[in-house]
């Protein structure tokens, strides 16, 4: 029987950077050098308009903006964790992101909790930013 | 902006036999709904000269709709498949009757189908992300499932209004009221809250029973200009106003969790109309899962924000009540039928909606979303 292995991200030219600073600890951003605003890459041109990007490193720290406990994997792979935690995350920078919340107690997950950045490394190339509830 | 829809008119409806679950592919399923709105109308496939469809998941297809006029012999000179999940049917819509207003084509068939229920074996939530053809390194990493994109909505929605997950099951309880009155219901009994938060949890807030079965299905309309409405079988129905609204892809991009494209496609509608949401004495939402039909109502405008769940609860909902939703049942009771909103909320409009009739019924909304928060559409429909 073959392995069966969750799905990972597939780094594009766009993306590359984003995935690869995971893998080595760092969550960087898409900081907009027209308005001042990040975003994660998937905006390849900011809300304002402008291509003008750098990426910047993010504080790793912010806060739930919705959750679910998922009871019915999508994928056999996940099945071994369940229940598992996705959350919506806006970051102290203001960017979003979709992750996990993991190695937290479940019943004190909750909408606006701190949550603070670890990261899956994949290989060298690929890092997974997942969260982790931080104490108040 | 110049109204087109004025000189539009929808001129038959009709579905495929739904939630049988016979061998049929997406394009059986399509052309059985095709026939019907043929029938329904009054005119063969020599009378239809364009054709929309949506694109079918489980039983996917390269140009469907070139695949869907083959089989009806529709020699068409305007075709194409849109792939906008619950939105696709309504905006199918929208664009058959730019055409017709254009003088492009001048009789417009839109359908949606797909077989779900035959080829989902199994586990429905691993079968449905095995059939998927694409994959997201925003959301796949994470685990994402279709419940758990709107469960994060629902959980949003019952954070900011201080609502229950009773106010979310209230939904699937008033859809089985409903539901088990159609003669071809599976589930005949009456549901109740507990009953619903009793069903397993599969992605929370949201239980079993918050999410449409998996069926197959098909359903169909004609769309022409008015005039030619006027020569066929049923009464016309005309398009008072259509609308269309976008939001952000993912969730992540979502600015205002737990709001939708919805408000923006409602709002289009009603000004193109100059009516308002009092106006309207039936609709037909889209309720994949019961936070989605509660929101519809919400932006619609329907109810007050943080009341969608009350407003199904009290029975304001029910065939009696102050503002009938989802006549048939809706998704809740048939399953992924997106365009179940379509057909119902024409024959609610012309008066023949058989045991589902809302009396004196003088505006009838359809609505449909995809995405789940991507992107929305919205007809209001009268004679």
């Amino acid at each position: 029987m073959s392995e069966v292995k969750k799905p990972q991200p597939v780094p594009t030219d766009w993306t590359q950077p984003f995935w690869k600073n995971c893998s080595s600890n760092r969550l960087k951003l898409l900081h907009c050098l027209s308005c001042d605003s990040k975003h994660l890459p998937t905006r390849l041109v900011c809300t304002c308009g402008s291509t003008d990007f750098e990426w910047v490193e993010s504080s790793g720290t912010g806060e739930i903006i919705s959750f679910t406990i998922v009871h019915r994997a999508p994928d056999p792979a996940f099945k071994g964790e369940l229940p598992y935690v996705i959350a919506i995350i806006e970051l102290q920078e203001g960017a979003r992101l979709m992750s996990n919340i993991i190695d937290s107690n479940l019943l004190e997950i909750a909408i606006g909790k701190k949550v603070g950045c670890v990261f899956e490394k994949v290989d060298e190339e690929i890092g997974v930013p997942k969260f982790k509830l931080l104490i108040d | 902006m110049k109204n087109i829809y004025t000189s539009i008119a929808i001129a038959g409806v009709g579905e495929a036999d739904l939630f049988v679950n016979r061998l049929r592919s997406a394009k059986d399923l399509a052309v059985e709904a095709s026939l019907n709105a043929m029938r329904d109308a009054g005119i063969t496939s020599k009378d239809i000269d364009g054709v929309i469809t949506a694109s079918p998941a489980a039983d996917p297809h390269f140009v469907f709709s070139s695949l869907v006029c083959e089989a009806l012999s529709i020699n068409a000179r305007v075709t194409t498949a849109l792939q906008n999940a619950g939105a696709s049917p309504l905006l199918g819509v929208m664009y058959a009757a730019r055409a017709i207003a254009s003088g492009e084509a001048h009789t417009v068939l839109v359908c949606e189908s797909d077989s779900r229920g035959a080829k989902f074996k199994g586990d429905k939530i691993q079968a449905m992300r095995a059939a998927r053809p694409w994959s997201d390194d925003f959301e796949d990493p994470f685990g994402l499932t279709v419940p758990a994109k709107y469960a994060l909505i629902a959980q949003a929605w019952m954070h900011r209004y201080g609502a229950k997950p009773e106010d979310l099951a209230s939904v699937a309880v008033a859809a089985r009221e409903h539901g088990r009155r159609q003669p071809l219901a599976l589930k005949k009994e009456a549901l109740t809250i507990e009953g619903v938060l009793n069903s397993p949890m599969i992605a929370s807030p949201l239980h079993a029973l918050d999410c449409c079965p998996v069926s197959d299905w098909g359903g169909a309309v004609l769309v022409t200009s008015l005039e030619r409405a006027r020569d066929m079988k049923k009464k016309p129905v005309r398009i008072l106003g259509a609308g269309e609204g976008h939001g952000a892809y993912h969730l992540h991009e979502t600015r205002e969790l737990p709001s939708s494209a919805t408000s923006l496609a409602a709002k289009r509608a009603f000004d193109m109309a100059g009516l308002t949401p009092k106006d309207i004495d039936v609709a037909q939402v889209f309720d994949a899962f019961s936070i989605a039909a509660i929101l519809a109502l919400e932006e619609i405008g329907l109810c007050a924000k943080g009341e969608g769940g009350s407003f199904f609860a009290s029975g304001r909902s029910a065939l009696d009540g102050d503002l009938p939703i989802n006549t048939t049942g809706g998704m809740m009771t048939w399953g992924n039928a997106h365009i179940i909103v379509l057909p119902e909320a024409v024959r609610q409009a012309r008066g023949d909606a058989g045991i589902n009739q809302v009396k004196d019924v003088q505006v009838s909304l359809a609505h449909g979303i995809g995405g789940p928060m991507s992107l929305s559409s919205t007809l209001l429909l009268a004679q």
